[in-house]
């Protein structure tokens, strides 16, 4: 189900990493000057700046994943398809390996480290269906000219 | 299930893109069936037929 026109990948395409550096700068501690540290006003301008720029980065993603093509057709629907069950393997290999490294390193697991990478598994899930839908697409693009 | 499309879009001298404007696919759907790597729905190879003048079982085969 595709609930965008075409023009909102383009959007997203721009948000979303947009978005995405935003937060990362302001994580490292570069927009530091631009927040006024040192004042009052820094943690609610910092708290504001994170969430932003995040919800930038969501909504571009989500603009990428559901925006149509030009032609939806059955075709498009089929390796859309395909991209999500390779998306969904890929995310399950992760969560195995996680779960490997776990037992046989003996990690300190702790809830901040399960968390995070329970929220980064989340992201890869999409960026690979991302990145899948579009390799597969130019290569139909491509693989066979009249 | 195999096919003949690109042979007898050829021989009517049909594009790939005239065909797909026609029907109402994207033209690598018709690159994606003509290299046999997508299996049509019943109802994408009835358009095709009907818009190449065919019946479905002289373009698609077991």
């Amino acid at each position: 189900m595709n609930i965008f026109p075409a023009k909102f990948k383009h959007l997203g395409y721009i948000i979303c990493p947009s978005g995405f550096l935003v937060w990362l700068t302001a994580q490292v501690g570069l927009l530091d000057n631009l927040l006024a540290k040192g004042t009052s006003q820094y943690l609610h301008h910092f708290q504001i700046t994170l969430s932003l720029s995040f919800l930038l980065f969501i909504m571009g993603l989500f603009f990428i994943i559901f925006a149509k093509e030009k032609v939806e057709d059955e075709f498009i629907k089929h390796l859309r398809l395909e991209s999500f069950q390779k998306a969904a393997i890929f995310q399950f290999f992760l969560l195995i390996l996680y779960i490997l490294a776990v037992l046989l390193t003996n990690w300190e697991l702790n809830d901040s480290g399960l968390e995070l990478f329970l929220i980064a598994n989340i992201f890869t899930y999409w960026l690979i269906y991302i990145l899948s839908f579009q390799i597969s697409l130019r290569k139909s693009k491509t693989t066979y000219e009249e | 299930m195999k096919n003949k499309l690109k042979e007898v879009r050829q021989l009517l001298q049909v594009t790939q893109q005239q065909l797909a404007d026609e029907i109402g696919v994207s033209r690598q759907s018709i690159i994606a069936i003509e290299s046999g790597k997508y299996i049509p729905s019943t109802i994408l190879a009835l358009k095709i037929s009907k818009y190449l003048n065919k019946k479905v079982e002289d373009i698609f085969y077991l």
